[in-house]
């Protein structure tokens, strides 16, 4: 489908700039999602390499701030 | 009689470390014997005779920080930045901020609970996590070290009771630095024990 500039440029404009913002806001949540789930898989790997101690809990800190985040995203996409 | 053979449970001579009680605090930043605790690559008939960690008093900026950026909003509030956007946004950005100040709580907790020293009856490991995504690990083993020093300079570290201490080790191996670790001279004292007990197995043909 080709579209013309006068086209593109006449679909950006019909976008709202609060639909802006919410793109931004869920952007911003993604990152954070992404970045919880680096922070799970690292405590995994650091538990790795000392384990005994505070193990369990830190495992489930980890794990509800991930949770807490894909929450987040998907309340970001449907509320916002 | 002399003994023709010695089992090796006899042999076994345990490091005699005088005046440490074993620690059962998981935050303790100096940790003689911690129970229940092991190591990536530790052998089995290894024991880690002392875990350290830099003093507790070292995280006390970042809670600061901490302390600050969650009270921030409060103050905000008569600043008002993100007046402009709808009450959910502003609901939005609120959660952003205390999730973003959560992950960064976190992390310098990770960071600071992670990073050890350890010292065994036969070796000293360094963990070192610089970031989340990188680690790095050594280790020496205590009949290489030929030279320790501890230094400790400061009002804080003075009356806190913690500081540096640098292990220098055989030719080309890696020296090691514990930084600001509690009792460093303490540490000296351990190794160097460590040390002689090490020399005494060596010419005693105990060797692990």
């Amino acid at each position: 489908m080709n579209l013309s500039i006068e086209q593109i440029i006449g679909f950006l404009s019909g976008i709202s700039i609060w639909t802006l913002v919410k793109i931004l806001f869920c952007f911003a949540f993604f990152i954070y999602l992404v970045f919880t789930f680096v922070v799970f898989r690292q405590v995994s790997l650091m538990t790795q390499a000392l384990y005994g101690q505070l193990e369990s809990f830190l495992k489930f800190v980890s794990w509800a701030l991930f949770l807490v985040a894909v929450l987040l995203f998907l309340l970001a996409i449907f509320w916002l | 009689m002399p003994d023709i053979f010695i089992s090796k449970k006899e042999q076994k001579n345990e490091p005699e470390i005088t005046g440490l009680d074993k620690t059962i605090n998981p935050l303790s930043a100096f940790a003689p014997g911690p129970a229940g605790v092991r190591f990536e690559n530790q052998e089995e008939e290894e024991k880690i005779v002392l875990l350290l960690r830099m003093h507790w008093l070292t995280n006390v900026p970042w809670v600061i920080l901490a302390i600050i950026l969650l009270l921030a909003p409060l103050v905000l509030r008569f600043f008002p930045l993100i007046s402009f956007l709808p009450p959910r946004y502003q609901l939005a950005s609120l959660i952003l901020w205390y999730l973003l100040l959560a992950a960064f709580v976190f992390e310098r907790f990770l960071t600071w609970f992670f990073n050890v020293y350890i010292i065994t009856d036969e070796r000293i490991v360094d963990i070192d996590f610089y970031n989340l995504l990188y680690k790095e690990v050594s280790d020496a083993k205590i009949d290489k070290i030929q030279d320790i020093t501890y230094k400790m300079g400061g009002a804080i570290r003075a009356i806190f009771n913690f500081g540096d201490v640098f292990i220098q080790t055989a030719g080309t191996e890696l020296n090691f630095e514990f930084r600001a670790v509690p009792r460093p001279d303490r540490v000296v004292k351990i190794l160097q024990e460590l040390r002689t007990q090490e020399e005494i197995e060596a010419l005693e043909g105990r060797i692990r």
